[in-house]
This record gives structure tokens, sequence and C-alpha cells, in this order.
């Protein structure tokens, strides 16, 4: 029956999530949560539902050829140091602490869904799109746009893998992708172009959950058939959020999204 | 016309698209089927994490070198954090 609720929760939240552009943790989480879960069942269902989102996504973003790998595994070595120590402390860390950092996470995620700059419209097409490549030897490369490529190079690398620890640690203690603070650290600090951002936090949010499931999932966090519901139905819920995401208008989606995550960060930290 | 119609999309490994259907179905026969539950809920799990880092893996190859030796250290880095964490988590 638990694995049933569980299979539920992930599908509606990752439709929702991902229909929303938050991904689906953030929902998932805090409704696991909500219905009776403890925290570490909640965070490694959310972990979970983030692997698998990567996973999902895999195929779409290698043809997009918008991530940056060198870039992920760089910021990456700071956030899996980061989502281990996070999962590591999850066990011991009070319910209430718990509800408090996962609903300030939730209003992070609100924050930077709301106030994220538009995708595109910024940088200017300045080669030829057989351009288009991550260069080798630097965290530098040119996307797609158009007709051209417009090359970009990643700044204050030290900065970002230090600020990276922090996002990994949020990430392991939540059970979320992180990507809301991910992708604003290689938009606004790293000075990634934004589409190259989000779909690099993609691929690194994958790795991330790994790490975090590594600890997790051998610690015996849930059984392995309430994973195999979380995996299915953060897939499932994946792909009717995505048809789902390209009906609704992606404003009023964003909005109604952002309502309901305001009104769960506030139950969460009503008193019992 | 080739220039024209631009570069061709790069072609994915058919085992990235495979491995989260996969897990998918597998997953399902877990969650429905008690006598191989644990089994298939370790191999969705698994189909799940092997895509990512095959999909990694794929990438470091090619690389190159040495102009990326120090993202290969990153990616070994990375790979050693993972086996920590689950040396880790089987001490808890």
């Amino acid at each position: 029956m638990e694995q049933l609720v569980v299979a539920a929760i992930a599908t509606l939240g990752a439709m929702a999530g991902v229909a929303g552009g938050v991904g689906g943790a953030v929902l998932v989480v805090p409704l696991l949560l909500l219905t009776g879960a403890d925290a570490p069942v909640a965070a490694t269902v959310g972990l979970l539902t983030v692997a698998t989102a990567t996973a999902a996504a895999a195929p779409r973003q290698l043809t997009q050829r918008l991530a940056n790998h060198r870039l992920a595994v760089t910021v990456e070595l700071g956030a899996s140091a980061g989502v281990v120590v996070g999962a590591s402390l999850l066990t011991a860390l009070p319910e209430a602490w718990f509800r408090g950092i996962l609903a300030a996470a939730i209003l992070a995620a609100v924050a930077a869904g709301l106030l994220g700059r538009p995708a595109q419209g910024l940088e200017a097409v300045t080669l030829p799109s057989a351009a288009v490549e991550e260069t080798p030897g630097a965290l530098a490369g040119a996307y797609a746009l158009g007709g051209g490529a417009v090359p970009y190079r990643a700044e204050r690398i030290p900065l970002g893998m230090v600020l990276a620890v922090g996002v990994g640690l949020v990430s392991g203690v939540t059970g979320t992708s992180g990507g809301y603070l991910k992708t604003p650290l290689l938009r606004e600090v790293m000075t990634v172009p934004i589409k190259v951002a989000a779909a690099t936090t993609t691929f690194a949010s994958g790795l991330t959950a790994i790490a975090g499931l590594a600890v997790l999932l051998p610690a015996g966090a849930v059984g392995p058939q309430v994973a195999a519901a979380a995996v299915v139905g953060a897939s499932l819920g994946g792909i009717a959020g995505a048809a789902l995401q390209a009906r609704l208008p992606p404003r009023a989606a964003r909005q109604v999204l952002a309502v309901l995550l305001v009104v769960i960060a506030g139950v969460l930290l009503w008193p019992n | 016309m080739a220039e024209l119609s631009g570069p061709r999309p790069p072609q994915v490994p058919r085992v990235l698209r495979v491995l989260p259907v996969i897990a998918v179905a597998v997953g399902v026969v877990g969650l429905f089927d008690h006598a191989v539950g644990a089994v298939a809920a370790l191999v969705a799990i698994g189909a799940v994490a092997a895509t990512t880092l095959l999909r990694l893996a794929l990438e470091v190859r090619g690389w190159r070198w040495p102009a990326d030796t120090r993202f290969l250290l990153a990616t070994i880095g990375l790979v050693l954090i993972i086996v920590a964490g689950a040396l880790l988590g089987l001490r808890s």
C-alpha cells in the first residue's frame, strides 16, 4: 500500500513540478511529509525523482547540446561533497529543522522560478552554427541560438565550487535537486548563459541525486519497492508534465505552482 | 545544401534511450509482483543511475588529452565521493 501512495505522489508531484518548470522533488518531498512519511523516506524519494528526471532528459539534452559536461563535473565536485554530508546529517536532524530548511528551499525555488531571467534575448549570435560545442580544456563553449552560435565562458570558478558545497548540503538535507539554487549560481556567479546554466543544472542534479542516494539507499531509508514506486511515478509524471507544459501558458503555470508551493511552505512551518 | 540546413544533431547512443524505459518497465513489475519486487526495484534504480553515469562516461571518452586532464581528475574525484557516500550509508 505504501508503495502505491509513493507512486501516486511521485506522479502528481513530478507532473505538476515539470509543468510548472521547477522539477518534481520540490513538490514530492513536502507532499510525502504531509502524508506522514518521515524525513529520510521523503528525502530519498525526492532524490529518486531527481535522478529519474535526469535520466529521462538525457536523450533530449544530448540532441540540444546545451549542457556543458566539463562545467557539470567541476561544480559537482563541491555539490556532491555537500550532498553526502547533508544526507548523512538527515537522520540526526530534528523534524522541525528539516521542515524549516525544506520550507526555505521551497521559497528559494519559488523566487528562482518567478524572478529568473528570460531564456532568450540577452546574448548575441556571433559564430556559425558549426561552432556549437564545449571547448576542450576549458569551462567554455558555444550554444546554438537561431541559425548561429553564442560563445560563453564560465568565470569565478573557485567561488562557484565553494558555493556549490552549500547547494549540495541543502540538496542532501531536503532531498530536492537544488536546481533552484544551482541555476542562479551558474548564471549570476559564474556568468554562464541561462540556457546553458539550466541544461547543465539538469545533468548535474542527476549526479547530486546519485551521490545522495549512495548514502541513503544502503542505509535502508526506503525499501526497494518504495524506491521502484518512486522511479515509476517520477517517470510517468515527468512525461505527463512535459506534455502539460507544452499546452499551458508558461507564466500562468509558474504562478499557479508558485502559489501552491508558498501554501505548502506555510503548512510545513505551521506548528503541529 | 548541407551547409544551408546546418549541422546534423548528434546521434544519441541507443543505450541512453533504452535504460530509462527499462527502469520504468522493471519498476512496474517490482511494484505489483512481490515475488521479484526487491530484485526488480534494484534493477530499476540501477538503470536510472546507470543512464546518467554512462552519459558522463561517454562524454569523458570524447574529451581531448592532455587538455582535459583536470576535468578527468574532477570526474574521478566525483566518483570517489559517491563511493565514500555509499560506504558512509552502509556503516550507518
